[in-house]
Parts: C-alpha cells; structure tokens; sequence
C-alpha cells in the first residue's frame, strides 16, 4: 500500500468509532437486539458519567438509538445499533484491515 | 510497528468480549424458576385431584378432576404468555438486561411437540401404551423440543442442559431404570418429578455457569475504568 493509499484510509477512519469504549459499546450492540444501561456499565466497567457522555456521542453521531422510558417510578434508558451504526463499524474493521501489515 | 501489535490486541480483545457478552446472555437460566414453581403448582394439584378420585368415585369428584385438568391445559398456555415475557429474566435485574434477536418458533413446531408430548398420556389412559414407554416418549419429545427452542430463543446453555437432561431420562426410561412414584399414581407424578428434577439440576448449572463467564466477562474487560476515563469525547 503506498503512503497516499494509507492516508486516504486514515483520514475515513470515523473518529467516533476510533474510540476504546465507545468501540466496544458497538461491539456488544451489535451483537444484541437491545441493551439497558446498567448491562453496559456491568460489561463496560467505566463510570456511569463516562458511560453516558460515550452513548451520547454515539447517539449524536447516528449510531445508536436511544429509548428511555419509566418502569414504574424508575427510568429505563435501553440502546439499540442503527443501520448507520452497523455500517459504520464494518467499515471501521475494513479500515483497519486494511492498515495491517 | 507496535501500533500493528497493539491494533491486533485490540480487535482479540474485543472479538473475546463480544464471544463472552454473547455466551453470559444466552446463559441465564434463573428466569426458569416460573414455569418451574407452575409445574410443581401442576403436580400437586394434578395428583391431589386423582388421589381424590381414587378416594371416591362420584359424578362431583369426575367433574373436579375433569376441571383440574382443563384448567391446568388452559393455564398453561395463559401462563407461558402472560408470566415468562414479564418474568423471564427478572432474577438478572442487578446486572442489566441484555435482549438477543430471538427466532420465532413456527407454529408447526409447537404442534408437533404438543402432539408428541401430550399423546403418549392419552395412549397410556386408554391402555394403549405402557407407562414406560409413554413416558420415554413424552420425556424424548420434551428433551427435543427444549434443544430446538434453545436455539431459537437464543437460550443455548439451557436448552442444551436441560434437553439433553430430558433426553438422559428417556433414555434410562426406555432401558428399564424403574421412574419415581410409577406405581402409585403412573405416568403424571413421574413426568412431573423427571421435569422439576431436570429443571432444577439446569438451573444450578446453567446460572453458576453465567455467573463464571460474567466474572470473565470482569477480569477481561479490555477498556477498564482508567483507560475509559482517560478518554474523552
């Protein structure tokens, strides 16, 4: 791959999916029809704050749906992949296939 | 170089975190406690009713017994739709719930179940078929129904636990291991004793198993509370 061919892949590596947790927030989405926030912060072990900023970004970058809702007096917050989510991390693996050796 | 290293650790790290997250959801088997709790309900209204007809053979007790047995067909039914979709995972609570893509079971296959299940009860009261095979039948019928809906219902640990557990006991069934209470009440107290066992040896199983790979799921997580910190937005 020459130098060019390697920037061009750098540069449409999506900068929202490049990310440790949010990564990896995508990674168990896509593997579920639906997650609550609480099984994220369990699998995730990162702060409930962190988490909520990270699935906001998600969330404001079209890459998962947001449904939060009141069981009884409690809120329920549950976070399904969109399309674009999906999309996005298979074009992200590519990339990264694609910078390997 | 390194950056390579590090990239490839990476994708393992999260390829091994999407096979646990997978393998802890389609392990919970906690939620079995409901139809569990039902069929016991079940059995014990099931042998209290024929217990009363063996006592006293009246129009009133035939009608009781015929009631009993409506009313535990009908339940049944009500209780898979009303309970398990509300109660199904609700021992999980404090871990999050986590819902996989579930495949519809068709309705030929409850049909065929229904049919296999329930038909060698029908031929053992009309003493058509012995209480043995009706129940290796029954037990086989259950055993493959269970492994069937475990991989459409994405309960994989489950229906291969307890399928295979059911299939043991037709199996000894069928070779002439005598079943429990076979000759005081026949068929039902058996199947209903082989069911609850099964059941209860799957539930132990299947949630020290969830319980194992959540603590996995723990010690592996790739992006722990430093890293997922240090990042921002």
């Amino acid at each position: 791959m020459s130098k060019r061919q390697i920037n061009q892949v750098h540069n449409s590596i999506n900068r929202v999916v490049h990310e440790p947790v949010r990564l990896a927030i995508l990674k168990i989405l896509i593997s579920a029809k639906e997650v609550d926030f609480n099984f994220l912060l369990t699998v995730l072990g990162v702060t409930k704050g962190n988490l909520a900023t990270h699935t906001n970004t998600l969330e404001s970058a079209g890459l998962i749906e947001v449904k939060k809702e009141f069981r009884g007096k409690i809120p329920h917050t549950s976070y399904r992949i969109t399309k674009t989510g999906r999309a996005e991390f298979q074009k992200y693996w590519e990339n990264m296939k694609a910078l390997a050796p | 170089m390194s950056d390579d290293i590090e990239k490839e650790k990476t994708k393992a790290e999260l390829e091994n975190l999407g096979w646990l997250v997978d393998q802890y959801a389609q392990s919970r088997s906690l939620g079995l406690a409901v139809p569990l709790v039902a069929v016991v309900i079940i059995a014990v209204l099931l042998v209290g009713s024929r217990e009363l007809l063996s006592w006293k053979t009246a129009w009133w007790s035939i009608a009781i017994v015929f009631l009993v047995e409506a009313w535990i067909l009908i339940g049944s039914i009500w209780l898979y739709f009303k309970l398990w979709p509300k109660y199904g995972n609700f021992f999980y609570k404090r871990d999050g719930k986590i819902k996989l893509e579930q495949e519809r079971v068709p309705i030929w296959a409850w049909a065929t179940y229904a049919f296999t299940f329930i038909g060698p009860a029908v031929l053992n009261e009309l003493e058509m078929l012995s209480v043995r095979w009706a129940l290796a039948m029954a037990l086989a019928s259950l055993g493959i129904f269970i492994l069937y809906l475990g991989k459409k219902q994405k309960e994989i640990a489950l229906g291969v636990v307890y399928g295979l557990l059911c299939l043991a006991e037709a199996v000894a069934t069928a070779v002439g291991v005598p079943a429990p209470f076979v000759e005081r009440h026949s068929y039902f107290a058996s199947l209903m004793v082989y069911i609850i066992g099964a059941g209860l040896i799957t539930m132990v199983v299947v949630h020290i198993y969830n319980r194992k790979v959540l603590r996995r799921i723990k010690e592996t997580r790739p992006f722990g509370e430093q890293e997922a910190n240090k990042s921002g937005t």
